[in-house]
């Protein structure tokens, strides 16, 4: 069984399309890029895939689930990392990774593993609006993966962070892929793409290229010349 | 329907009023002001014609209602929370009433505070029990939670929301004001007890009752991107 299997997914918005017949599959563990300029329809994708927004035609399954038949069953084995955190600016952290964890039923014992794993313990009683962008993004990281996920999406996830942020959610990604997540992660930047296995590349919507990020890398710049 | 869900929905949102107190704050403000008007306006004509007092009440209530009620969904979408929300293993409907229950609460603390100043302002001669009148002022306050966070959701995408939210919400709200001022005209200034008001309460409970069935059953589409 695949972590995620995409067959022949289309999504317009009125007359724009953005999504087109677009199909692939992510093995366990596997890290997936979808590479695409803006607007190519990555986020859409993702959207969909997290079940934000419904496909207008085609399948999705995420570990063996039907996203658009079985939302709820789905969620429980998707988390997902936004371009916005997702965060409560009134609340500390802690407060608001004890409030995701109540929603899914998770032990409290939970939020504190986390906090650590992040590096954000001893920041835990602090209000999240006084974060800086790097700590927001931690946190961001933190809530996505209280459940234990199955599959990760990841929208841009190293948008605003500093180099050592970088390295920092390289090494997680890489201590995710290891331990069995598999990720989807949409990105612009060809460097993003190149911490992953394979990929798709988007263009308008479309599937223009598949395979490693060399060859995705290769296709991005055939398209440039 | 996950009580769990719902409980932990109203708590985070509650802890997020307390500490901003944004919301709080103008409500009760805006309905202590509204009754020293009306009490500076209408004060003379409430101590000849004592029937028309709860009418004057429930004005302060519908417009602070209101006020506050719908910014419960307009935080989320201003925070960028909502999709948060949304991408949990959570239904729709659990989101409403979570969202319904906070509104509740919000509201039965403004009228803790705004009911006794109405009647010490408006020097209302209370003939019947004040915990009854409490009581039916409490269920009403249930159906118009319940109406208001509806609507407020069935909004939410809309261009003109703020200016939206009482056009609609207003003829739905129709029956209900009319049902709870006549009991609170009984009780307040008449002395009627329980049992002389049963009808108005059965049919405010079937109020509430027929509401909360449509509002749940419009919450997916409402909450739909």
């Amino acid at each position: 069984m695949h972590a995620v299997e995409v067959e022949g997914l289309c999504r317009s918005f009125g007359r724009q399309v953005a999504l087109h017949g677009v199909s692939f599959r992510v093995r366990r563990g596997e890290r997936f890029a979808v590479l695409g300029a803006n607007g190519a329809g990555k986020s859409t994708l993702l959207r969909i895939l997290a079940g934000l927004l419904r496909q207008d035609s085609g399948r999705v399954m995420v570990a063996g689930v039907d996203v658009a038949a079985e939302p709820i069953e789905a969620k429980r084995r998707l988390g997902m990392v936004a371009h916005d955190p997702w965060l409560y600016g009134e609340l500390t952290a802690e407060e608001n990774l004890r409030f995701y964890a109540g929603i899914y039923g998770l032990p409290e014992s939970r939020v504190g593993e986390l906090l650590e794993e992040v590096g954000l313990a001893e920041h835990a009683h602090r209000l999240v609006a006084t974060f800086s962008k790097g700590m927001k993004q931690r946190l961001s990281i933190a809530r996505a993966l209280l459940h234990q996920p199955e599959v990760l999406l990841l929208d841009e996830p190293t948008s605003g962070l500093d180099a050592r942020g970088r390295a920092w959610l390289r090494r997680q990604l890489e201590e995710l892929s290891a331990r069995g997540t598999a990720m989807l992660i949409a990105t612009h930047h060809p460097a993003e793409a190149m911490a992953c296995v394979r990929g798709i590349l988007l263009e308008a919507g479309r599937v223009v290229a598949r395979g490693s990020p060399e060859e995705l890398l290769a296709a991005l710049a055939g398209e440039g010349e | 329907m996950r009580l769990r869900a719902v409980l932990w929905i109203a708590r985070k949102d509650l802890l997020v009023e307390l500490r901003s107190r944004h919301t709080l704050s103008f409500m009760l403000l805006f309905s202590t002001l509204s009754v020293v008007f009306f009490s500076r306006v209408a004060g003379a004509y409430v101590g000849t014609t004592p029937g028309i007092a709860p009418g004057y009440l429930w004005l302060v209530f519908l417009f602070t209602g209101m006020l506050g009620t719908g910014r419960a969904f307009l935080r989320e979408k201003e925070a960028n929370t909502l999709d948060a929300l949304r991408a949990m293993p959570v239904s729709a409907a659990e989101i409403l009433t979570g969202k319904a229950v906070y509104n509740f609460l919000l509201l039965f603390g403004v009228q803790c505070v705004v009911f006794p100043v109405f009647l010490v302002f408006m020097d209302i001669q209370v003939k019947g029990s004040l915990l009854l009148a409490f009581a039916v002022l409490s269920l009403s306050n249930l159906s118009f939670v319940v109406l208001s966070s509806a609507v407020s959701a069935l909004v939410l995408g809309a261009r003109a929301r703020e200016v939206l939210l009482p056009v609609l919400l207003m003829p739905l709200l129709f029956p209900l004001l009319v049902l709870s001022v006549s009991a609170l005209n009984r009780v307040l200034t008449g002395g009627a007890g329980v049992l002389a008001i049963e009808s108005e309460l059965r049919l405010l409970l079937a109020y509430t009752g027929v509401s909360s069935v449509i509002a749940l059953l419009t919450s997916e589409a409402a909450l739909q991107e």
